[in-house]
């Protein structure tokens, strides 16, 4: 049970990536078409440029899983590095334990209210011209709310399953 | 002591138990915060409401700061620059061109280093890099071990302090919110602000005279101790015509690429973020031109189009939603659509052949974790310091420093100390985000500071010389992670310890002479 969860959720981290790749190569497309227009062609649209923030959102808040699985959240590894895999097993569950967990139970409790509030009124751009979907890209921080509980369980598992050294 | 003080001292210390068990470092700062934001609560020193407006917080000053787009763009440069091999090329090139002068390798070393700062800017990437690419030939053409890991492990730091470098991005930020912050607490309500191109100019010289002093001393080197640095002699088959021609093709184009982007952010002609898209869609084209001789063909046309789309909208006025336009203008717009239509095509066809040859998901898939890793951290210490705040942390630091013996001076040794000691075992950007926000409102805000430039520039400085120190330096770490066994540790702590010795006398050079960080910037951005 546990086994093929675990494999569900590392597959769809690992797929994740896949799609995420094309984000960043879109924030550079649009913020090299943004400086074509203004420095060639004289004009500037507010929603192309506002359209980055959300490009660029949902990389770096719906990356927060796959970049947790590719273990690529840097690390102080004075220690770290010279661990055994059981050593470094423990230190995954703990930390995930008691400090991932608590912090993604603040965070989804303080996220969620924020998130519907904005949807509750549709809430639009600042700009007059800008996006009127603000609500959209407010509701980006649940991504890594998502990604980053569906790693720590996987985590949970995996790093559960070789400290105990059991088969789990 | 009372229950705040207390509770910071501890905080600090926990957080650093805890980063030490080696677990990642963002939801460390997040865990930590949380931890002390409850204890805070259960004190009476805060409220829940405090903690709460973190997604807020976030929205404001994370999701919506355009100044950190240019963290992902520059580091698709910087990984496509590596992945495509220019940077590898770029270093050979250097040593074949430099090589036959004695020290003319570890001088190459130096320059590619200081070049290759655009890159990822996290210490590890360029240490490792080039550590890989010419320790081996430094080795095997005899170059004194020390010497030559001295060279790499330093040249490998210079990549933070020169512009423009992911860290120093981040820097700006947490920097110009500081000086805003200081500024407010003296009671000036329209504050001055502080931009990240101005904190480019102010690195500049001083990273150039870094990188002059570390030539200097291997200049020294090889001419006091010609055994440490030989010359390489050049290849009899490589005739010399063929060489030199090679060797400019290799050297121009990324050259080019790096001095177009920073030049257009120092002259003020775009921000950081838009010359950094600039330089990423350049380097994607770079690495497309070295897949075939067809594809050096289309990117020099592309590269053409984008030139006379220049030319062009230099000579026309181009705005289309004017009254009445002139023939002229009408014409040269179209001309203008046609010109960027060819350079699309270019780029389109360079970005088909680099995903056909697998390097562009792997940049792409590369830039997501880079980039999220350094977002992460920014969101773990943004609740590591609401929770700081809460406490009443700030306002202990702040006492704490204004309150020294010997005023500004001693406020400012003793943070770049600390700060020296904490780049023991804390990354660059780390840092920036937790330890910056907290000291440099309560410095910026005594009388006699040279400004948030000066300190940005001292701070930088002085981390990149903690990465190099011995034993604990991160850059002697990933150097000893790619130096065969065979080279003793003791050899990379001594021929390291001559960078040092220039890093600090840059650093005292600065210190007395805040001219060599402030000139630049006043005559760029002042008017």
């Amino acid at each position: 049970m546990a086994e093929s969860l675990l494999r569900r959720l590392d597959s769809f981290a690992e797929r994740s990536g896949n799609v995420l790749a094309f984000l960043p190569l879109l924030l550079v497309m649009v913020q090299f078409a943004v400086v074509l227009l203004v420095y060639v062609f004289s004009t500037g649209s507010i929603q192309l440029q506002e359209s980055l923030q959300y490009i660029n959102a949902m990389m770096f808040l719906g990356g927060a899983g796959y970049t947790a699985f590719k273990d690529e959240h840097v690390r102080v590894d004075l220690f770290y590095s010279k661990f055994n895999a059981r050593q470094k097993a423990r230190t995954n569950f703990f930390g995930t334990l008691f400090l991932l967990v608590p912090f993604l139970i603040l965070f989804w409790d303080a996220s969620i209210p924020y998130v519907l509030d904005s949807w509750a009124i549709q809430e639009s751009s600042v700009e007059a011209s800008g996006l009127p979907f603000v609500y959209i890209l407010k509701s980006t921080l649940l991504l890594f709310a998502i990604t980053l509980t569906l790693s720590a369980v996987a985590d949970l598992i995996r790093h559960g399953r070789t400290f105990l050294g059991g088969q789990a | 002591m009372d229950m705040s003080t207390l509770l910071t001292i501890t905080m600090f210390l926990t957080l650093v138990g805890l980063l030490m068990t080696g677990f990642p470092v963002a939801f460390t700062l997040a865990g930590t915060g949380l931890l002390f934001g409850g204890i805070g609560i259960a004190a009476g020193l805060m409220d829940l409401s405090f903690l709460e407006i973190l997604p807020n917080r976030l929205f404001g000053s994370v999701i919506r700061n355009e100044l950190l787009f240019a963290v992902p763009l520059f580091v698709t440069m910087g990984v496509m620059l590596e992945k495509s091999n220019v940077a590898e090329e770029l270093l050979e090139s250097m040593g074949k061109l430099f090589g036959p002068l004695r020290g003319g390798l570890g001088i190459s070393v130096t320059i590619v280093g200081a070049l290759l700062a655009a890159s990822t800017g996290i210490v590890g990437a360029t240490v490792v890099t080039m550590g890989l690419l010419s320790l081996p030939t430094m080795m095997r053409r005899g170059y004194d071990t020390s010497l030559a890991t001295g060279s790499i492990a330093a040249a490998g730091t210079l990549g933070q302090i020169i512009p423009p470098s992911i860290v120093l991005i981040l820097l700006a930020d947490v920097m110009s919110n500081a000086w805003q912050q200081a500024q407010l607490n003296k009671g000036l309500f329209s504050p001055v602000p502080m931009s990240a191109g101005e904190l480019f100019a102010g690195a500049l010289i001083p990273g150039l005279v870094l990188v002059g002093l570390y030539i200097l001393y291997q200049v020294g080197m090889a001419i006091f101790k010609p055994d440490t640095s030989p010359a390489i002699e050049r290849d009899a088959d490589e005739a010399e015509t063929g060489l030199y021609r090679k060797l400019l093709l290799a050297l121009i184009p990324p050259l080019f690429l790096i001095v177009a982007v920073l030049g257009s952010i120092l002259t003020g002609i775009a921000t950081p973020t838009e010359a950094a898209s600039v330089g990423a869609v350049g380097a994607i084209m770079l690495g497309a031109s070295r897949i075939s001789t067809q594809m050096v063909r289309v990117v020099l046309v592309s590269l053409s189009a984008i030139v006379a789309l220049l030319m062009v909208a230099n000579s026309f006025d181009l705005r289309m939603g004017r009254e009445i336009v002139p023939t002229a203008d009408r014409i040269a717009f179209w001309m203008a659509i046609v010109l960027t239509i060819i350079f699309a095509v270019g780029l389109v066809v360079s970005l088909w052949r680099t995903h056909k040859s697998g390097v562009l998901g792997e940049v792409m898939r590369s830039t997501v974790r880079i980039s999220t890793m350094i977002y992460a951290i920014l969101i773990g210490a943004s609740l590591f310091s609401l929770t700081f705040r809460g406490i009443g942390g700030d306002e202990i630091i702040e006492n704490m420093l204004h309150n020294l013996p010997g005023g500004q001076f001693t406020a400012i040794l003793i943070v770049m100390l600390l700060m020296f000691v904490l780049g023991f075992f804390l990354d660059f950007i780390e840092i920036t985000f937790v330890v910056v926000p907290v000291v440099a409102p309560a410095l910026l805000a005594m009388d006699g500071t040279y400004g948030p430039i000066w300190l940005g520039v001292l701070m930088a400085m002085n981390l990149q010389t903690s990465f190099l120190t011995p034993p604990f330096g991160f850059a002697l770490f990933y150097l000893r992670g790619v130096v065969p066994e065979s080279v003793p540790t003791t050899a990379i702590y001594k021929g390291v310890l001559p960078f040092v010795a220039i890093q600090i006398l840059a650093l005292i050079l600065i210190s007395v002479e805040p001219e060599l960080v402030t000139w630049l910037p006043d005559l760029l951005f002042k008017d």
